[in-house]
């Protein structure tokens, strides 16, 4: 539906349209990434600047929350009741900064804020942030697979179907895209078997 | 290595996607089993990848969307400034292959122009120089003209010279068709002084004007290397004005330049013909010197004249 009103030039959509079409996945999931970041860029921007930071910390921040945001709104239980989408996303961009403030040690131009637990969500943005070594050493399992496995995985992380993957890809049908995924995923095993310093520091990323 | 359907359940079980029911039977399944254990373990592991891959992918969107949004400065302006750049470079450009186009074809025009100028002028010069030297031989001829009627009138035919005169008038009209035809049949058209008046002169002659063709021959330069020519030519148009002495002297002038002696002797013997009286000795002396000459190419002419005039030589004292 989302896919359709954009293509007929609908320019205001409702949370739950954009909710929704997040969780379709694939194309429609871009355009409404597409739509949020328009629509939400600005006043995260401008709320980091009045706390004293800059526009390229605002759009970190913005890049850090996104995928968080997307699995958090991708849970069937996720509801917002009274604050809009716009609300709820320029929060955890400020949240976001504020955190990392914090971890560069230094002190924001105003008062922090008291760190918003937002009612409506009953999952914390925050902790599902990958972190920079984390995400160093995913990185690196990533530098191991072909052009191919990246685009399956990459398309399969964006919550393309497997008929989309294999429409994507020209392949004959859905099998193709999950026998593909799964020899993927194995090549990924397989090299962590071989490198067991390599699986033990991701372990330790990923529990502490 | 895991099958197809292990790995799914794997991946089921581990993004909550099982029932509960499931989840506790799997679970189950895990911890008795510890092959399974460490692969659900390495699945764990594995599971951030495709989230990785499409967070890489959404910030470069952010980026392009970004840009979109708020172009920076430099490349708004950049973008108006570079529109406008290219355009001026563009005319600057035609602008400039415009004059070149012109100023070659200028250059062309100049050159050319001044090609034909100079050709003007060397064409000018030289009928200039023509010119004057006709006008200078004009003025001449007028003065002699004028001064000569009287002097024919003084100086008389030596009556007994006359006799001599047509044997050498004889032998000179052959050398004489011959001294001009040569000059006559030459193909090229001429262009120098020298060889314009002697051209006149021979003119002159055909028509019998010899006071004018000597003083055009006259009017040869020293320098012109029509010169000798002119000479032998003037001999001949002298003697047939009548004025024996100057032609012989002419003559004997004209021979410094033709080595030729053979030819040169006998035309000179003619010449002291023409004034018999006055040059007896040098005339009995080459016609002698020819008829000892059994080689020489006019021996037999020599014998001739030798015969009609031995009286007279044979008169005279050795």
């Amino acid at each position: 539906m989302f896919y359709i009103l954009c293509v007929m030039g609908k320019s205001e959509y409702t949370d739950q349209e954009v909710i929704n079409a997040i969780r379709q996945g694939g194309p429609t999931r871009q355009m409404a990434w597409e739509y949020i970041f328009k629509q939400c860029i600005g006043t995260s921007i401008l709320e980091i600047i009045k706390m004293g930071g800059t526009r390229n910390e605002a759009l970190e921040c913005f890049n850090e929350v996104a995928i968080p945001l997307e699995k958090v709104m991708r849970k069937p239980q996720f509801r917002l009741n009274s604050a809009t989408l716009k609300t709820y996303i320029t929060k955890c961009v400020k949240r976001r900064w504020l955190r990392l403030q914090k971890i560069r040690s230094k002190e924001p131009s105003k008062p922090s804020e008291r760190d918003v637990f937002i009612d409506d969500a009953k999952e914390n943005v925050e902790r599902q942030i990958m972190g920079s070594e984390l995400r160093e050493a995913v990185d690196m399992l990533i530098n191991t697979l072909g052009e191919r496995c990246r685009r399956v995985l990459r398309m399969f992380g964006q919550g393309y179907s497997m008929e989309q993957i294999a429409e994507a890809e020209k392949w004959k049908d859905a099998d193709k895209a999950k026998k593909e995924k799964y020899e993927c995923q194995t090549k990924l095993k397989e090299y962590l078997r071989k490198n067991p310093g390599i699986a033990n520091h991701l372990k330790e990323l990923l529990y502490g | 290595m895991v099958d197809l359907s292990l790995h799914e359940k794997i991946e089921t079980y581990l993004l909550g996607l099982m029932s509960r029911e499931e989840t506790a039977k799997f679970k189950e399944q895990i911890k008795n089993d510890p092959q399974l254990a460490e692969e659900v373990e390495l699945h764990r592991l594995i599971l951030p990848v495709p989230d990785r891959l499409a967070e890489i992918e959404l910030h470069r969107d952010f980026k392009r969307w970004y840009e979109e949004i708020f172009p920076s400065p430099t490349q708004r302006i950049i973008s108006k400034a570079q529109k406008r750049l290219i355009s001026i470079f563009i005319i600057m450009l035609l602008i400039i292959f415009c004059v070149f186009l012109i100023w070659n074809f200028m250059a062309a025009q100049r050159a050319q122009q001044k090609q034909l100028l100079s050709e003007l002028e060397d064409i000018k010069l030289e009928n200039q120089g023509i010119k004057e030297e006709l006008s200078r031989i004009q003025s001449k001829l007028d003065s002699v003209l004028q001064r000569s009627e009287p002097e024919n009138e003084k100086k008389p035919k030596i009556p007994n010279n006359s006799e001599y005169v047509k044997l050498a008038e004889e032998g000179l009209m052959a050398y004489a068709e011959y001294m001009v035809e040569s000059f006559r049949t030459r193909s090229v058209h001429s262009t120098l002084v020298g060889e314009k008046l002697i051209e006149n002169a021979d003119t002159a002659i055909q028509k019998g004007q010899f006071r004018e063709a000597e003083w055009m021959l006259r009017s040869v330069s020293t320098n012109d290397r029509w010169h000798p020519k002119s000479l032998e030519i003037l001999a001949f148009v002298q003697f047939k004005l009548q004025k024996y002495k100057e032609a012989i002297d002419t003559y004997e002038e004209y021979r410094k330049y033709n080595r030729d002696k053979d030819k040169t002797d006998w035309d000179l013997c003619l010449f002291y013909l023409g004034d018999f009286h006055n040059y007896k000795q040098q005339v009995k002396r080459l016609l002698l010197s020819i008829r000892e000459d059994l080689q020489h190419p006019k021996r037999n002419e020599a014998d001739v004249l030798y015969n009609k005039i031995q009286d007279s030589i044979g008169h005279i004292q050795k």
